[in-house]
């Protein structure tokens, strides 16, 4: 008994763990869509989910994100891109890559697929440069390719067509791996070809190298990392009582700088490595995880 | 070297294999969806089949099942004994620009109005019924069906 109480304490999941699947449960909240083969059609999908979730996921309730700002971004010759920009701004000012550490399906899947007993590829300076293509990505991949499409009046959601994991994923393999779709099969061709190569060489990468596609490709994850300064919710350093030793960025596993900046997904990893207890996950004033201290250290002069 | 690091490589290495065989499944799908347009003569005949699709299933079913049976020894054997990775060198680290100015606060609560203004004129300009359109239909492109 004290031994299987032992291994729980051990293996049980953390709380951003939970927060992450109740997240991923909610966005694909449509069952019957699984069993049916057929998507969500209710109201619900004029509103974007925060985190990388395709709306053409059999279960998903919300629409993607990235995938409504290119959409809208495709369309902008008729009309601007106000609601979808509205939208990401409202959730980048809130939560920033809170999103991505506690809220998105593709980041829970991609660290269970590191959870797997392998051993693994830390981080080094080809990773850290290897996160800036992610900007790059989101450029020319989500921004630049759809409106050079737009004036010519062919939508063309690039990243989702030619990139997005989650789309083959969630979409195209959820729905053909229900018979119902059998027809779709005919669909078939080169796009599919080279897509779930992507999406095979994503997960394999994920398994040796945590959080792969976040880390090197994930356009939204950049769109939110414009934020880390000024998002209300994120991790934060009390500075009169860090002494800099690093040992928050040698915790953690994404190629930040330092914490808080626009690699850091919030995660709360460096909470506890910090030996100095002077940083916490705050809410604004409010502290969601860490060191209660209310009021700040006053640095003393000398 | 110990069991545990020897399980763990193994797997690590049937997990690359494995990709490369999914890899080369749909690569081979694909080739062979194109080698009986040619044959038929035929553009409008599908590429892939469910048939075709579940022979080259079955083919990298063993390499699935051995990659299971390699994890499963792997977190049979446990974490591997010793040091877990050398810390990186670090230079000492200034924390900068973490606290709640008044600036950072009237620049947010700006941005604030900002998106709900743009989110104001979004739902006027008719941008909440574009996503929901795209969002209701199938986008076929977006997830490589074609």
């Amino acid at each position: 008994m004290g031994k299987i109480r032992t291994w729980w304490r051990r293996r049980r999941p953390t709380t951003r763990r939970l927060v992450q699947l109740y997240a991923a449960v909610l966005y694909n909240a449509h069952v019957r869509g699984f069993v049916e083969g057929r998507i969500y059609t209710g109201p619900t999908k004029a509103v974007c989910v925060p985190g990388l979730n395709c709306y053409s996921c059999p279960g998903a309730v919300g629409a993607c994100p990235l995938g409504a700002l290119q959409n809208a971004i495709a369309s902008s010759a008729n009309r601007p891109a106000f609601y979808v920009l509205g939208m990401l701004m409202l959730f980048g000012l809130t939560l920033g890559r809170v999103i991505c550490g506690w809220l998105c399906p593709v980041g829970l899947v991609q660290e269970l697929a590191h959870r797997l007993p392998t051993p693994k590829l830390g981080k080094n300076r080809a990773t850290r440069a290897l996160s800036r293509l992610k900007y790059a990505i989101l450029a020319v991949f989500v921004v630049l390719i759809p409106l050079w499409y737009a004036f010519r009046r062919v939508p063309m959601p690039a990243f989702c067509k030619y990139i997005c994991p989650a789309g083959t994923l969630e979409g195209a393999v959820g729905l053909l791996s229900n018979p119902v779709n059998a027809d779709k099969f005919g669909m078939l061709g080169i796009l599919f070809t080279g897509k779930f190569i992507i999406m095979t060489v994503t997960l394999a990468a994920c398994v040796l190298v945590y959080r792969a596609f976040c880390r090197f490709v994930c356009p939204l994850g950049a769109i939110y990392g414009l934020f880390a300064r000024i998002a209300l919710v994120g991790a934060r350093v009390d500075e009169a009582a860090c002494t800099g030793c690093g040992a928050c960025v040698r915790a953690c596993p994404m190629d930040i700088r330092r914490v808080g900046d626009h690699e850091c997904i919030h995660c709360g990893l460096c909470v506890s490595a910090c030996p100095e207890k002077a940083i916490s996950l705050r809410a604004g004033r409010i502290v969601l995880k860490g060191p209660a201290a209310a009021a700040p250290k006053r640095r003393e002069t000398p | 070297m110990n069991w545990s690091k020897v399980t763990r490589i193994a797997a690590a290495v049937l997990t690359l294999a494995l990709a490369a065989a999914l890899c080369a499944a749909v690569l081979t799908l694909y080739a062979a969806g194109q080698a009986r347009r040619a044959r038929t003569g035929s553009l409008t005949a599908p590429v892939f089949t469910r048939e075709d699709a579940a022979v080259q299933l079955r083919r990298v079913s063993p390499l699935a099942a051995l990659w299971l049976a390699s994890l499963v020894a792997a977190a049979a054997a446990g974490a591997p004994a010793g040091r877990r990775g050398r810390p990186a060198r670090q230079a000492r680290l200034r924390m900068r620009g973490q606290e709640e100015t008044p600036r950072r606060r009237a620049l947010r609560a700006a941005l604030y109005a900002a998106a709900v203004a743009l989110l104001a004129a979004g739902i006027l300009n008719g941008g909440l019924n574009d996503v929901l359109v795209k969002a209701v239909n199938i986008c076929t492109e977006c997830i490589g069906l074609g």
